[in-house]
């Protein structure tokens, strides 16, 4: 792997204690603290005058009209309620070819946010406002051939990613995950520690009901034999033929249900690790409200 | 452990004769945890040798009838090859190719990071340093409790003490002080690191060669330096054995007499001492113990202290790859 650079090592001189040194960065000397005139007393205000001893004004101030870092508007339409939107993770056709390569991710197999937590492929923080994972091809169009079962959260450029994933005989999936089932997600052993039942997953806000209901999108929420069409659809566009239909057919009821969080786990469900058991809900009421 | 090749015969001195080496003299050099009779070689007779020395390759090469191959046991990744090097043999002067040898990618051809080299030789010089300078402060010298003259009247500056820093004789203030340590840690994965890179940077560098075995067929220095010059081995070399048996007697004293060539079991291998010596001669049997237990430092896994034993254990137990392809057949 490093056969470039040890091929040019070959032509250079023997390496030994007297040509090697670390890198310039490890070596300079940095300004130490407590030096100069005021051996660190004066609180970073510097030795006598204006600075040391005046208030100066802030930066901007024009006396008597208010600044104009005040008076002129911010463009409003871009920055409003900025720290309140969704983020999703991105994640390249590269980065899941990378991980397939070094058999983090493997082949044929369903792959889930979990997975890729597991395989440390990404990291998705719920307290940070991140709804998840997008897939995107800015990289790895070309690369890409593995033929996998994956689920995100979200798609950029939709038809050459999917076409991408399709062609080999994979299929993808979007669909929606609030914050809790997120959280429930990323660390399934320490959700299951605290003893709490397997929450519902809630229906996606109203501005993506359609994005997640469209078979373009793959979304959950649409039904098989629209994905299906879809899938004809997208080969005759992007000329490829669909190979391994039975297997997808059958990933494709496989599916998770929409307020489902686990592959094999319902909502209101108590998983105990340590005694190896799940204790499920008997009364109706709780049955209603879980299969809702 | 060591078989020799050959019986020791040594033609240039008498017959009968009993060489003593200076025991003293060794536990200079690196290998003074041998025992003090190993230092005692029995010279024999020419006529009673097995071997002769005039068809020594041929009676080699019928010992050998196939190539030795000493294939690669641990996994490496799927992306790198194996490296192959020549697997040499000390008991004649030109290079005789007995087979081959594979050595594992990630140690002996990881990037030339030659900042981890300098780091490692560092630690090496420093870590074990310690500056003993001392210098008096002026409360520690004897004498100087007193005022030496009042403080008016006699016509001489003002003095509180005969050992302030002012005096001659006197203390000093800013001195060094005390012994000083200059130990800190560099960690085990950086220093598996650092030989790692040395190693593959030896192999790249056509300064690292693997013998059979750590045995000559005469105690003689001169085969040694014919040695060097016929297959360019650098005047310094290295030679590195699995255990401190591993150097066989003749090669002992040959050693002793060649001042630039020494001899370093296992568990001595280090950066300073590979970058130092030209060449690096390992010895066969090293070879898998140094892989294995350069990787484990390179692959060892702190447990995440979140997962509980009894959730490792149902991971462990459900999740493995064979189920996994048991579940989703490919097509």
């Amino acid at each position: 792997m490093y056969d470039k650079a040890l091929k040019l090592v070959r032509k250079f001189p023997r390496v030994s204690l007297n040509n090697i040194s670390d890198f310039e960065e490890a070596l300079r000397r940095h300004r130490r603290r407590g030096r100069g005139a005021t051996r660190g007393r004066a609180s970073g205000r510097g030795r006598d005058g204006l600075q040391h001893y005046g208030n100066l004004e802030p930066v901007g101030n024009t006396g008597t009209n208010t600044p104009k870092y005040k008076t002129i508007p911010k463009y409003l339409e871009f920055y409003k309620d900025w720290q309140d939107r969704r983020q999703y993770i991105p994640i390249s056709l590269y980065r899941l070819q990378y991980l397939i390569d070094q058999e983090r991710l493997i082949e044929h197999s369903t792959i889930d946010l979990t997975t890729l937590i597991n395989c440390r492929g990404t990291t998705v923080d719920p307290d940070e406002n991140q709804y998840g994972v997008r897939l995107h091809n800015e990289r790895g169009l070309d690369v890409f051939q593995g033929c996998i079962n994956i689920e995100v959260q979200w798609l950029d450029e939709t038809e050459e990613t999917v076409a991408a994933i399709e062609r080999h005989g994979g299929l993808i999936t979007t669909s929606w995950y609030d914050p809790i089932s997120i959280k429930w997600l990323i660390d399934p052993l320490k959700m299951f520690r605290s003893g709490c039942p397997i929450p519902r997953r809630t229906l996606p806000p109203t501005s993506c009901v359609n994005y997640y209901s469209s078979p373009e999108k793959r979304g959950y929420l649409a039904t098989a034999p629209e994905i299906m069409d879809a899938r004809k659809r997208l080969a005759n566009r992007h000329g490829y033929e669909l190979t391994n239909e039975d297997v997808v057919f059958r990933w494709l009821e496989e599916r998770k249900h929409r307020s489902q969080i686990y592959y094999g786990l319902e909502p209101g469900w108590i998983v105990n690790v340590k005694d190896r058991l799940i204790l499920k809900p008997q009364s109706d009421k709780l049955e209603e409200y879980y299969k809702k | 452990m060591f078989q020799p090749l050959l019986n020791i015969i040594n033609y240039s001195r008498k017959v009968g004769t009993t060489v003593k080496l200076n025991y003293r003299l060794l536990i200079g050099k690196s290998i003074a945890r041998l025992s003090p009779h190993r230092f005692y070689t029995n010279v024999v007779e020419p006529g009673n040798s097995e071997i002769d020395l005039n068809n020594l390759t041929e009676q080699l090469h019928s010992v050998y009838e196939q190539p030795l191959i000493h294939r690669l046991k641990l996994d490496h990744p799927v992306h790198m090859e194996p490296r192959e090097v020549w697997l040499d043999s000390l008991s004649q002067v030109e290079p005789l190719r007995l087979g081959l040898v594979q050595l594992h990618p990630e140690v002996f051809s990881t990037a030339p990071r030659l900042d981890i080299l300098a780091k490692c030789a560092e630690w090496q010089r420093w870590y074990r340093y310690i500056n003993y300078d001392k210098v008096p402060s002026p409360g520690e010298i004897q004498k100087g409790g007193r005022k030496p003259w009042p403080q008016k009247g006699t016509g001489r500056a003002r003095h509180g003490s005969r050992r302030s820093v002012l005096w001659k004789g006197g203390g000093h203030r800013k001195g060094p002080r005390g012994p000083t340590s200059y130990f800190y840690e560099l960690s085990a994965e950086e220093r598996a690191l650092g030989l790692r890179v040395a190693l593959s940077l030896k192999l790249a560098q056509n300064d690292l060669f693997i013998v059979d075995s750590l045995d000559i067929p005469f105690a003689d220095r001169q085969l040694l330096i014919d040695l060097y010059s016929v297959r360019d081995w650098g005047p310094s070399v290295l030679y590195v054995g699995d255990t401190p048996e591993s150097l066989s007697p003749a090669m002992e004293e040959a050693l002793y007499s060649l001042k630039a060539s020494i001899f370093m079991p296992l568990s001595g291998l280090n950066v300073y001492s590979m970058l130092k010596y030209d060449t690096l001669v390992l010895s066969l049997d090293c070879i898998d113990n140094l892989q294995q237990r350069l990787l484990y430092y390179k692959y060892r896994i702190y447990r995440n202290s979140s997962i509980r034993d009894y959730e490792l254990e149902l991971i462990n137990s459900v999740f493995s790859l064979q189920t996994l392809a048991e579940k989703h057949p490919s097509d």
